[in-house]
């Protein structure tokens, strides 16, 4: 972990948790969270299989694309599912998340290989 | 200064995943996932500034939906089951961890 690499981390993550928190603002707090898994699964797949040098790399996906998603807020929104007893809630949160995010990761690492 | 600290705990936890990640690999992943599911289910109560600052920008920059995507692609590219069962007990142990969260936060 060099200085250079920390630095850039820590302004990726800023703007990645930065975003994910406007768009909660912008268009509600659980299709924010939602776009932001998927989007973020996307672009991880394209980074990941694309040709970026590795330090290129470390601050878009542990920086950016780690902050801009967030497990907690998605295992959160099941959990109040659960404790509210809201199955079909749960089930279509769940599988729109699990299914977008997969989706996603696909697509860009399609992306990423075809660059 | 809401803002400073925003920027302040979303890049700690940043740098606490990337640090963790890189010694420990899935296991670290995963235990920041846990810890970050129950710190945000504990705080989901909460609300207002405490709730963006310490939840929406420390625990979600420290917990990654994009990284279990990349460990279960690099997963299934050697067995698929593998795959499966590292997502499928992250899942239910990370939403297990945010009930008890929630449940200990009221």
């Amino acid at each position: 972990m060099t200085t250079r690499s920390a630095a850039a981390v820590i302004a990726a993550a800023v703007v990645g948790a930065g975003s994910r928190w406007l768009l909660g603002v912008s268009v509600g707090q659980e299709c924010g969270l939602l776009a932001a898994n998927i989007a973020g699964c996307a672009l991880i797949g394209w980074a990941s299989h694309s040709q970026n040098r590795d330090w290129d790399r470390v601050w878009l996906t542990t920086g950016l694309c780690g902050s801009f998603t967030s497990f907690s807020g998605l295992a959160v929104q099941l959990a109040i599912g659960l404790e509210a007893q809201r199955w079909s809630y749960m089930s279509l949160w769940g599988a729109a998340s699990l299914l977008g995010c997969g989706i996603g990761f696909d697509l860009g690492r399609s992306l990423g290989r075809t660059r | 200064m809401t803002i400073l600290l925003f920027a302040l705990a979303a890049g700690l936890g940043a740098l606490i995943r990337w640090k963790m990640t890189s010694r420990w690999g899935r296991a670290g992943t995963w235990a920041l996932n846990m810890a970050g599911a129950f710190g945000l289910g504990f705080l989901a109560g909460v609300g207002g500034t405490l709730l963006t600052i310490a939840g929406t920008a420390g625990l979600g920059a420290l917990t990654t939906v994009s990284g279990i995507a990349r460990e279960v692609s690099m997963l299934a590219s050697v067995s698929r089951m593998r795959a499966g069962s590292y997502l499928l007990m992250t899942l239910v142990t990370g939403v297990c961890a945010a009930w008890i969260g929630v449940r200990c936060g009221m």
